[in-house]
């Protein structure tokens, strides 16, 4: 049996990831979290803060994907609804 | 010459012409039948033949003078009068001379009873009759159909009875076949007999096609008194009535005693216009209904025009939310990633400050280095190691 590519695999977790029921909110509300972290330090901890950077890239990923996604999705059911009229 | 022959009335004029008894009797009789009136008297003597013809003797109340008279079977079993010695009557008719024993004999086509009493009594003594013989039930009478449009009228065609009844019928295509029929006193009887026994030949079981046959009856004449509605009052009438073999409506005005012809009709109205009304009835009730379903659609017609426009406003409005959602997430995670960047502290690394570590701690103060001290300094490419150095600056 043929194995997807490694990319391909790390893309269709994060697709997977994301498109679970919520999860996209859930991502939205962690980027959030994280920004008001940034904003309360008044002397960043470097380590925490590498770790929460990373942390957000990866969801700041994940959601524009499926931003993407949804986006598409929307698309077609607004060809649909206009085709009614 | 026999009777039947043909006579040559020109040769009356002629003097020197010789006729023979009997032609001479035929002339007489030819000019007497034109001779049409209404005699009034007193039935003296009365006699029923067995061919069912009556002959009988009226004789003047006022004065001497007496007349015999001759009624034929038909005409007595149509008239509806049951003559006896005694009876003051009034014959319709014209003189006649009998050729073999050259007696003039008055022959009549209709008898009529007497002064208001009398036809009262008769009146009575008939309805009692009829409807003992159930010819006035209820269960009897048949429904008008609905939505009848081919009609028979009997009436006086030259009456203003005529005009009422078609001027209040309505304009829902009614077909009128109307038949003229005298409608006045006893002479009515047989006009009237012959029109709605014309009628009934109009009729789908009198052998009319079932898209012209008639399919419903009317009779219709104006008020009057019993005497002038006597010919509504006829038993043979009624009885043709009775078994008409469509619906019949009566609209037969009268002052006190219903017409016998209308108790025994189907529907009995009080004018010839309540007659139209009821030929109407069936047809409002359907234009009214149509009416109503037309404003009905014109409702739910306005119903799902405003549905359809309160869609189109929730198609456009839900299209624009969601533009404008889609639009604000993307800000937001634009504005996220700018910010995560500028906090990043690789970044920081890059601009050419640098993180140092004692022990894999980050050193936020010198204070925390003796000389000799191993210190990682993380470089945007790489990590130096350095020994700290406390002798004094030069």
């Amino acid at each position: 049996m043929a194995t997807k590519p490694k990319k391909e695999k790390e893309q269709g977790k994060e697709r997977t990831a994301a498109a679970a029921p919520g999860a996209f909110t859930r991502h939205l509300e962690e980027i959030a979290a994280i920004l008001e972290w940034f904003d309360s330090q008044e002397e960043l901890d470097i380590e925490k803060a590498l770790e929460k950077v990373k942390q957000a890239s990866t969801l700041i990923k994940e959601s524009r994907t499926r931003l993407g996604e949804l986006e598409n999705e929307f698309e077609e059911i607004k060809a649909g609804i206009e085709g009614d009229q | 010459m026999a009777s039947g022959t043909r006579i040559d009335f020109s040769a009356y004029d002629d003097e020197a012409k010789v006729f023979t008894v009997v032609q001479y009797i035929e002339i007489l009789n030819t000019f007497l039948k034109r001779e049409v009136v209404r005699i009034t008297g007193e039935v003296s003597e009365l006699k029923r033949a067995a061919s069912g013809h009556v002959y009988f003797t009226i004789k003047d109340k006022d004065a001497p003078g007496v007349i015999d008279c001759i009624i034929w079977s038909r005409n007595y079993q149509l008239c509806g009068v049951a003559l006896e010695v005694g009876m003051e009557v009034i014959l319709s008719g014209h003189p006649n001379i009998y050729a073999p024993s050259g007696r003039l004999s008055f022959v009549a086509d209709t008898v009529e009873l007497v002064g208001e009493g009398a036809l009262k009594k008769a009146y009575d003594d008939l309805r009692k009759k009829l409807e003992a013989e159930g010819l006035f039930a209820e269960e009897r009478k048949r429904a008008l159909p609905d939505y009848v449009s081919r009609i028979g009228v009997v009436t006086s065609m030259k009456g203003a009875v005529i005009h009422d009844f078609m001027n209040n019928l309505g304009r829902f295509g009614f077909r009128v076949r109307g038949i003229d029929s005298r409608v006045e006193g006893q002479q009515s009887v047989k006009p009237l007999l012959a029109a709605v026994r014309a009628m009934r030949a109009e009729t789908r079981e009198g052998g009319a096609a079932a898209e012209d046959a008639i399919e419903a009856l009317v009779v219709i004449r104006g008020g009057g008194s019993l005497e002038s509605l006597q010919g509504f009052n006829n038993e043979t009438l009624v009885r043709e009535i009775v078994d008409f073999p469509v619906p019949v409506i009566a609209g037969i005005g009268h002052d006190q005693d219903v017409p016998l012809m209308a108790l025994a009709a189907d529907y009995m109205t009080s004018t010839p216009t309540a007659a139209a009304h009821l030929l109407n009835r069936s047809w409002e009730a359907a234009r009214m209904k149509l009416e109503q379903a037309a404003r009905i659609h014109v409702r739910v017609g306005n119903e799902l025009a405003r549905v359809k426009a309160d869609l189109a406003l929730a198609r456009g409005a839900l299209i624009d939310h969601m533009t404008d959602g889609i639009a604000r997430l993307r800000e937001r995670l634009a504005h996220a990633d700018q910010v995560v960047r500028l906090n990043d502290p690789a970044r920081q690394l890059k601009l050419g400050y640098a993180i140092a570590r004692k022990r894999g701690k980050v050193l936020r103060s010198a204070e925390a280095l003796v000389h000799g001290d191993a210190v990682d300094v993380q470089l945007a490419d790489g990590t130096v190691r350095t020994r700290v150095d406390r002798s004094p600056l030069l």
